[in-house]
């Protein structure tokens, strides 16, 4: 068989062209609806109904056995300055003051959202994030690299990296008290509530749970559930009186699990990886070859002529 | 508007269905509240035969004679907490303003008053709507208190208990004194600056009303929130439709505004009949005639004695008609 030059090339443009195709074809595939396990539980908070205590904040820390808070509960001058998680607060609460100054401020707690398909499980190179069957995200410090790319592609900035500690540094978050929920307990931070402002449940009963609150109370909540189509969906979920634009929810996010923007291209590696030497390996070996059988003939020529 | 919110739920029947007659036993069983309660027909229905059209329902809930309690100590966390001292008749006392009894007790069925444990658990409800008795607690202080006085702190109705703190003497729950609402001094004249174009004063006598038709708080003030009094600035701001506005006198006087003429009884940017300054001594003519009613009333308080000293240069010595309102000052 032989081989021309320009024929040489274009079976390369075909062969990287159907590649490519390939790759867009996968990039532009329909979402596929995450179906997950049915019972995975799930958060609701009702912002109208979070009084600002922060006794979650100390629950949690009691849960989590971190150190109590800095700042004493009843000191509402933390309030001041917006939070945000770290390595020794897993939720914190924050208070939003309204333009006018008649209405009163909201208060809202922060924490790991437990997203459907969370992005830092999909950044972790080693798999140290996972998703559990039962909805929380948990991180296994035994085999985390400490790459911290989780905190990177966390839309909510939630992972926080213990960077006092220099041997052994993890990743700290919210675990959604994974424990005390297989102990059949509440998680510390909705079980202290007063105001039971956090309800614990099935994520299913808890979005039906809130479209009851917003059907019944006509005018009282924004007529939005935030987590149940964000980032693709979040364990947590919340309701406002108020638009959650103004209350530091980020509204940027989209519908489209975060997982899905890279999953065209991280599915490409392993033909990267594999495929592309394998094919470019054949190719200098068929050249090589040639060249070889080429330059033998060659050599026959020649040593006939000198032979004649 | 979040006391208003809470009533939400009396708007559900409070009255738990009765059930169907047995088949072929011709009896009817003795119906039951969800918490294993009795009830007999009398408890909910007025009149002996109720239809379902016409189930001339008593009002819920339906306490027998048996009266409130005074004050109401709660206890339940006593090992770490002082017992919240719950002034429970001085909140019945407004209660009739801000939708009854049910405002609280809702969800009640019949004569007697349920205690909130028997329906709001202590464990995490299956019910994910209903709170724990934590949360209902909570719920009902704070939705109202939270309102107005922006006071969340625990401490405001539990004191901790702690090992080295002196025990805290109870109060008697028998002593109501100064646990009771202050008396709501009644306004002799309201006066309501409207966006109404032909007509922009409002003038209620509100004393004359009382007192002449024999009015009681409720008849008129029956949807009100703790915040119309203790924040009043923020229920000023409340949304009202032209309707919700002139509720307050639809019932007897006519405010359909399809007739111009019916809204002159009202709004005006003068006098109002039967009212005549000539009552009061002072006819309004020459200059007085041109003034704007706010050039004398400042700030429209009508009721309060009119100021000269905008336009008169030695106010002091101008003598006021005896009949005019306001309060009497010695001239030299």
């Amino acid at each position: 068989m032989k081989t021309s030059r320009r024929n040489f090339i274009r079976e390369i443009a075909a062969g990287a062209g159907t590649m490519l195709f390939s790759l867009r074809a996968n990039a532009v595939d329909p979402v596929e609806d995450f179906t997950g396990h049915p019972d995975r539980i799930g958060m609701l908070v009702d912002l109208s109904l979070c009084i600002g205590c922060r006794k979650c904040e100390e629950a949690c820390k009691q849960a989590n056995h971190l150190p109590p808070p800095t700042v004493p509960l009843e000191d509402k001058s933390v309030f001041e300055q917006p939070r945000r998680t770290d390595a020794e607060h897993y939720t914190v609460v924050n208070r939003f003051v309204s333009d006018q100054p008649d209405e009163p401020p909201v208060f809202v707690k922060k924490q790991c959202m437990h997203c459907e398909e969370p992005a830092c499980a999909s950044a972790c190179l080693v798999g140290a994030l996972t998703k559990s069957r039962e909805g929380p995200v948990l991180y296994n410090k035994d085999i985390c690299l400490g790459c911290r790319y989780c905190m990177i592609a966390c839309p909510f900035s939630i992972p926080a990296y213990e960077y006092h500690n220099a041997t052994t540094p993890q990743v700290r978050k919210c675990t959604l008290c994974y424990e005390r929920i297989k102990d059949g307990q509440m998680p510390a931070c909705a079980a202290i509530c007063p105001n039971e402002a956090i309800t614990f449940g099935k994520r299913t009963d808890l979005i039906k749970l809130a479209e009851e609150k917003i059907i019944r109370n006509p005018g009282k909540y924004q007529d939005h559930i935030y987590g149940v189509t964000e980032a693709g969906g979040t364990s947590w979920l919340y309701l406002s009186e108020v638009p959650f634009a103004t209350i530091g929810f980020p509204m940027d996010l989209g519908t489209k699990p975060f997982p899905d923007y890279t999953r065209g291209f991280l599915s490409a590696v392993p033909v990267v990886f594999v495929v592309w030497p394998a094919l470019l390996g054949g190719f200098y070996l068929f050249s090589k070859n040639r060249q070889q059988r080429l330059s033998k003939a060659d050599d026959l020529d020649i040593h006939g002529k000198e032979t004649e | 508007m979040r006391c208003k919110l809470v009533a939400f739920v009396t708007l559900l029947p409070c009255c738990w269905a009765v059930a169907e007659p047995a088949n072929g036993q011709g009896r009817v069983s003795q119906p039951q509240t969800p918490v294993g309660q009795e009830v007999r027909c009398a408890d909910c229905h007025t009149c002996p035969n109720p239809t379902r059209e016409s189930p001339c329902l008593a009002p819920c809930p339906r306490p027998t004679a048996a009266k409130g309690p005074d004050v109401v100590l709660l206890d339940q966390l006593s090992s770490q907490y002082v017992p919240v001292v719950f002034a429970h008749k001085l909140h019945a006392q407004m209660t009739e303003m801000t939708g009854g009894c049910s405002l609280c007790h809702h969800f009640n069925p019949s004569h007697r008053i349920l205690r909130c444990r028997e329906c709001h658990t202590t464990s995490n409800s299956e019910e994910l709507a209903k709170p724990g008795l934590k949360g209902a607690y909570h719920r009902q202080c704070l939705n109202c208190h939270r309102e107005w006085s922006h006071e969340t702190e625990c401490s405001v109705c539990h004191a901790k208990k702690t090992a080295d703190s002196v025990p805290v003497v109870l109060p008697d729950p028998t002593d109501i004194m100064g646990k009771l609402h202050p008396n709501i001094e009644e306004p002799i004249v309201k006066t309501y600056e409207t966006t109404y174009e032909h007509g922009k004063q409002v003038i209620f006598r509100h004393q004359e009303h009382v007192q002449r038709f024999g009015f009681k708080c409720v008849n008129c003030h029956h949807e009100e929130s703790c915040s119309r009094c203790h924040q009043p600035e923020n229920a000023t701001l409340q949304a009202k439709t032209l309707k919700e506005h002139h509720a307050p006198c639809s019932s007897c006087h006519e405010t359909n505004g399809n007739q111009p003429a019916h809204c002159v009884h009202c709004h005006s940017d003068g006098e109002i009949p039967p009212f005549s300054h000539a009552q009061v001594g002072l006819v309004l003519n020459e200059v007085h005639q041109d003034a704007a009613c706010s050039d004398c009333h400042l700030g429209s308080k009508f009721h309060e004695k009119p100021a000269c000293s905008e336009c008169h240069e030695a106010p002091e010595k101008i003598t006021y008609p005896e009949k005019l309102p306001g309060k009497k000052v010695e001239t030299p």
